[in-house]
Parts: structure tokens; C-alpha cells; sequence
């Protein structure tokens, strides 16, 4: 965690420790590139704004020596172009401060993930009863058929590569729609309860998607 | 306050206007220098000489024999040969004329210098042959005549004489000039003082504006024009413009600081209500509820950013050449179901020639046609319908977006591109009012009009126009 403001630095510490995460601070970006460069981590938060070098520049001196470590990028400054910049110079995930914990920690877990997992594909996804199989473009639920529409299946596929972990509704627009921008409104939400509607036994108790209050969505092996 | 003296002011636009007079007045003197002594020097000189040389040819006529009448031949034979104005007159010992073209000697003694004689005559006095009266002589009805006197042995008197009249006229004259020029410097001076004065005037009317500008922080006050013509005019004009354009500016941005704290105070408010009340009794709803109204504080000023961002910026490193038709069917297939949810009908209807070509930032025309659906979606009554459209023209595509919800009044129309500006109507609705800006300023990066119209019976018709891109989309 390379940041230079202190109470966002603890609190994005602590909250990682609480969701079971161990990580280690670093206030300028010399400390920074100098613990990225001598430990292993599964991921990197990286404020762009720091006592020089700045984040762009540990960014891009990581890369050069090969160093993959997924690295989240934070920024202030929410312009698009700097968006491009931050994922040109090798940032895994890119997010705009003021941000919400579970949105950084949704983000932060899925780039995790990635790096640990590489870029291994899958041809059939399975969480519960639900089976995709990517090749065929098929879903079944329990042996059964559920016909979708090709934005569905994408949701669906998307939820179920990151099965147990929480994807925000932003994250869905990035992945999904591949827009960026935040949505304030419940669009998502109609579209996630429409693919419930689809995927769920009438007679289920609980939904196979399940919404996380005030962070998103996620699908499990129950 | 730092203000500039304006003293400093008068004094040069003084100063140039003296220095000026000044000039004109040493160059007058110079000028009048110069002919004065070009007078003197050359045309009195030149008078003498001839007179002297008359006189002496005379003398020497008579010098060689002795004789009267040689001398009187002399003289008659000059008169017949010479031009009216020189004069001779001989006399006898007694001051009898003999002849010559004058009748008497001249009696009026003008001005003696050494051995001439400057005397004044009158017109009838001269002999013979009167001369020719010329324009000084109405003013004037006597001559100026210079003469020399030559007395012989034999008693007699030979006197010679010349016009310098034109001479007399000419000190006259050069006499004139310089009261001509004096009144002149005077009048130009007075010119000069005034027209200083004038332009003094405008520029302290520009001044003491904009002292008040600077003193009070009032951008209300403008410089008078009415009395002002030509340059100044235009000059004050320009500034009264830019006056009025500065306090349009200034008035936006007091508007959206106005609008900002009323707007946040509002969540705030609630925020700390719900905070107070998770003192008592520590409900994770509550905390929700807190969290929630943050969030809508932090959207508020993300918005605000990002318009701000946008407009002032001015940023297209991230434009590229993209389809159109792709963003709005992605919008309709977003928002569709949200639209089906609300009973609402919601078409998509696409030019048959696509892609439609448009350099632009595709995240940032999602979200501009996302906020307009949105609201559409809103405001929009069960039942009702929607109607995304895209059409093709020869300069660009347009695309216009309409709903059967109340529309916006006339009166509102003009107003709901501003910050936070909300409608009568739309007041109780949840909203920022930041939706709309962020739209026109989307529209205006992109080089896009965007206009409001009725959709009769009732509802609204957004229809923007894009300029299509040269490139065709990637």
C-alpha cells in the first residue's frame, strides 16, 4: 500500500486486515519501490501522487525490471486520459479517489486472483448448480438448459470466473458494457434481477447471485 | 487596495499638448527670424546700391562737362527708359523743379538711415505719370520711396529715388505673419487645451471606473459612453463588455458556490442526524444510511469535478473515431430493461447506413446519453414511451432522445444546462442537477449542438447534432 496520506494509508491497511489480508504501508515512493522491489506481494495499491518518485514512475521502473506484481492504481484525478495513462504504464485495475472500501477491496481481490491464477482458460465455469460451458455458449442449471441473451451470458460468465468474490456494479459497466463511469442509478441491479428471474429455481429460497450490501454482487458454490 | 495615481495621467497628456505649442511657437519665431533678415540684409541692401549707382552715373555725367543741361538731358533720357518705380527729381538753387517725375521735394520725412531718405508720398504727388495703384495703395494712399540727394556744384539738386514700397509692404506683411502667428498658437493652444481636456475626461470617466471595479468589487458600475465618441467610445464600449462578460462570470461561479452549499447542506444535515442517532443505538442500518448520504456528497463533487474537468481542460487526448449507432444501442440495451420494469416503452431506431462516424471519448458520450435516458426514464409515466432515434445528414448525424413526461416549461428551458439548476417540477425528484451540465459539457467537447424542444402532446425532444468524423470509425 504506497501512500502518502496517512489516514487513508491506515485505513486501507486495517480494512484489508479485517477481510483476513496481511499488507505492509509505504509513505513515499522510495520506500515503496524499495518494498515492491525486495518482497513478494500478491498486489500493489499505488497512490499516483507521492513524495517523488511518483506513482507512474514506480509503475513503470517495476515493469522495466520485470516485476508483475498486480498493481492497483489510485488517483485523484479522475479524467479519462488519465485512466488510459495509469493502464498504459502497466496498472492492473485503476480507481478514483474517493473511493468505497468494498469497491477497492472487490477490485483489489479480483487482480489478486489474476496474477495468481495467470491467464490459465477455463472452458467450462461451475458454481453451484450452474454450469457454463464457454464453448458450446451454453448454461445449465442442475442439467437444465437456460436460454440467455449474450449481454446475460457475459454477466453471468463474469460473476462466475470471479465466483466467491464480490463484484461491484461498477466493475460489471467496465467488464460487461466496457464503459467507464460510475453508475449512480440501479440499471445494473434490474439487469442482475432479470438474469436472476432466468437462472433461479421458482422455488429457491436463495438466489444463486447474491447481492453484498453497499458493494455489489457475487455468486457462490451454495 | 492597490490603485495607480492618476495625476501622472495629466501631466503627460499636458505635457504633450505644451511641448507641442512650444514647438510651433519657436518654429514661428524662426521662420520670422529668417525673413526678417533676409529684408534686411538683401532688399534694403540691394536699394541702396541701385540708388547709389543711379546717383553716380548722374554725377559722372556731369562731372565730365560741367553742364546742367547734359545732366537735365540725362535725367529726361532716364525718365522716358525707366519704370514707374524710380523717381528722380532736379532742381535749381532755389528748389525749382527743372524735371524729373515728381513735382516738389517730398516733404513727409518717414525714416532716415545715414545719407537716405525714406519719404512718404502721396499718390497725386508723383510727377508726370502717376503710378499704377496696386492693392496696397487702397489701404494705403501713400508710397514709400527711398532716396538719395546728390547737390552739385552749380547749386543745383539731383535727387533719386525708389520704390520700396513693395519692401515697406513686405515688413508689413512679415509684421503681420508674426501677429497671425501668435493668434494661431492661441487659438491652437486653446484647441489643444480643450481637446486634452476631452480626451482627460474620458480617460478619468475609464479610470474612475475602473478604480471602483478595483476598490469595491462592484462589476456593476460601467464607464458613461454617452459622451464619448470615435475611439474612446469604441475603447469604453469594449470594456463595458468585458465588464459585463466578467460579472456574467462571476455571477455563474457565486450561482454554483450559492447552489453548492445549499445543495450539500441539505445531506449534510442528514448525515449528521444519522450520525447523532448512532450515538443511541448503534443500527448497521444507520450506518448505511450514513454511508449513503456520503456517497451522495462525494457523487455531487465528482460530478461538479468532472464537468469542471471537462469544460476547462478541454482534454481530447482520449478521443478516438467510433460509431455512433454502437453507444446509442449500447445505451438502449442498458437502459431497456430498467424502461420494460416501468411499463415504459423505450425504441431504438437506427439510420439503415451505419457506422456513424464521430471522433470522441466513448465513456464520456455513455454517460451523456446515459444521464438524458435516465432522466427520460424519470420522468417519464407508466405507460408512456421513449424513443431513442439516430438520423444521418450531410454534415453529421444527429441523434435526438423523446419522452412523454411534462417536458420543460419555455421558461426553464433556457436555464437547465446550469449547475445545478432544477425545475419547479423536477425540485422533489432525487437528482443532483449537475446531469444536464455534465451533458452540455460532453455536447460542447465533442463539438456537438444540443437543443431542447417540446414533444408534443406533451414531453420533451433532446436532439443533439454531431459533426461526422473524416476517419472512418475503427
Amino acid at each position: 500500500m504506497i501512500e502518502d496520506d496517512r489516514t487513508v494509508r491506515s485505513y486501507i491497511i486495517k480494512g484489508l486486515a479485517e477481510n483476513g489480508h496481511t499488507a505492509e504501508g509505504a509513505e513515499t515512493g522510495k520506500d515503496g519501490l524499495f518494498l515492491a522491489t525486495t518482497e513478494t506481494f500478491d498486489a500493489i495499491v499505488l497512490d499516483r501522487m507521492l513524495p517523488p518518485p511518483d506513482g507512474m514512475t514506480i509503475l513503470r521502473t517495476l515493469r522495466a525490471t520485470g516485476i508483475d506484481t498486480p498493481v492497483l492504481v489510485l488517483s485523484a484525478l479522475g479524467d479519462v486520459d488519465d485512466r488510459v495513462k495509469g493502464l498504459k504504464a502497466g496498472g492492473d485495475d485503476y480507481l478514483v479517489k474517493p473511493f468505497a472500501f468494498s469497491e477497492l477491496m472487490a477490485r483489489l481481490e479480483v487482480i489478486a486472483r489474476r496474477g495468481s491464477t495467470g491467464q490459465a482458460r477455463e472452458t467450462v465455469l461451475q458454481a453451484g448448480r450452474l454450469e457454463m460451458d464457454l464453448l458450446k455458449h451454453r448454461v445449465t442449471c442442475a442439467g437444465r438448459e437456460i436460454p440467455l441473451q449474450p449481454r446475460e451470458f457475459s454477466l453471468l460468465e463474469y460473476l462466475m470466473r470471479n465466483k466467491g468474490q464480490v463484484v461491484t456494479r461498477t466493475m460489471l459497466l467496465e467488464q460487461i458494457w466496457h464503459y467507464h463511469f460510475d453508475p449512480e442509478t440501479n440499471v445494473i441491479d434490474v439487469h442482475i434481477s432479470r438474469l436472476r428471474a432466468k437462472i433461479d429455481d421458482k422455488n429457491a429460497r436463495h438466489s444463486a447471485i447474491k447481492t453484498v450490501r453497499g458493494a455489489g454482487y457475487l455468486i457462490g458454490d451454495d | 487596495m492597490r490603485t495607480l495615481p492618476f495625476n501622472r495621467w495629466i501631466s503627460n497628456t499636458r505635457n504633450l499638448a505644451v511641448f507641442h505649442i512650444f514647438l510651433f511657437l519657436v518654429s514661428s519665431v524662426v521662420v520670422g527670424v529668417f525673413l526678417w533678415l533676409a529684408y534686411q540684409n538683401n532688399a534694403y541692401k540691394e536699394s541702396k546700391a541701385a540708388l547709389k549707382t543711379d546717383l553716380h552715373g548722374f554725377s559722372d555725367v556731369y562731372d565730365l562737362n560741367g553742364s546742367a543741361t547734359d545732366l537735365r538731358n540725362a535725367v529726361e533720357q532716364r525718365l522716358k527708359s525707366r519704370e514707374l518705380s524710380s523717381f528722380y527729381l532736379l532742381m535749381d538753387e532755389k528748389g525749382r523743379r527743372i524735371t524729373g517725375n515728381l513735382n516738389e521735394m517730398p516733404t513727409i520725412v518717414d525714416e532716415i538711415d545715414g545719407e537716405f531718405v525714406v519719404y512718404d508720398l502721396h499718390h497725386d504727388d508723383t510727377g508726370v505719370r502717376a503710378p499704377e495703384k496696386s492693392i496696397y495703395t487702397l489701404f494705403n494712399p501713400y508710397y514709400d520711396i527711398m532716396t538719395i540727394t546728390l547737390e552739385l556744384e552749380n547749386g543745383m539738386t539731383l535727387l533719386v529715388g525708389r520704390d520700396v514700397d513693395l519692401f515697406q509692404n513686405f515688413y508689413w506683411l512679415i509684421i503681420g505673419f508674426a501677429w497671425m502667428a501668435a493668434a494661431l498658437i492661441s487659438i491652437l493652444s486653446l484647441i489643444g487645451f480643450l481637446t486634452g481636456n476631452m480626451i482627460l475626461k474620458n480617460v478619468r470617466h475609464i479610470h474612475t471606473t475602473a478604480d471602483t471595479v478595483i476598490n469595491t468589487g462592484d462589476l456593476s458600475s460601467r464607464i458613461p459612453v454617452r459622451a464619448m465618441t470615435g475611439d474612446f467610445k469604441q475603447l469604453a464600449d469594449t470594456l463595458n463588455i468585458m465588464l459585463d462578460r466578467i460579472q456574467d462570470l462571476v455571477m455563474g461561479i457565486r450561482q454554483v458556490s450559492d447552489n453548492i452549499a445549499h445543495d450539500l447542506r441539505t445531506p449534510l444535515t442528514r448525515l449528521r442526524h444519522h450520525i447523532e442517532s448512532l450515538k443511541e443505538n448503534r443500527d448497521p442500518k444507520g450506518i448505511e444510511r450514513a454511508a449513503a448520504e456520503t456517497d451522495r456528497v462525494i457523487a455531487t463533487f465528482n460530478a461538479l469535478l468532472q464537468i469542471a474537468n471537462i469544460e476547462y481542460k478541454k482534454r481530447r487526448e482520449s478521443f478516438r473515431v467510433l460509431d455512433l449507432a454502437d453507444i446509442i444501442a449500447d445505451i438502449h440495451e442498458y437502459y431497456e430493461l430498467i424502461a420494460e420494469d416501468q411499463h415504459i416503452r423505450f425504441y431504438l431506431s437506427l439510420p439503415p447506413q451505419t457506422p456513424l462516424p464521430v471522433t470522441g471519448d466513448e465513456n464520456l458520450l455513455f454517460q451523456a446519453f446515459s444521464n438524458l435516458v435516465e432522466n427520460a426514464v424519470k420522468f417519464t409515466p407508466k405507460g408512456g414511451t421513449i424513443a431513442l432515434t439516430a438520423g444521418c445528414g450531410d454534415k453529421g448525424f444527429s441523434i435526438s432522445l423523446t419522452d412523454s413526461g411534462p417536458g420543460i416549461s419555455d421558461a426553464d428551458k433556457p436555464f437547465v444546462f446550469r449547475r445545478f439548476y432544477r425545475a419547479q417540477e423536477s425540485r422533489h425528484t432525487p437528482g443532483t442537477g449537475l446531469g444536464l451540465p455534465l451533458v452540455k459539457a460532453v455536447m460542447d467537447l465533442h463539438h456537438a449542438a444540443v437543443t431542447l424542444a417540446d414533444n408534443p402532446p406533451s414531453g420533451l425532444r433532446v436532439r443533439m447534432v454531431f459533426p461526422r468524423s473524416d476517419t472512418p470509425a475503427q
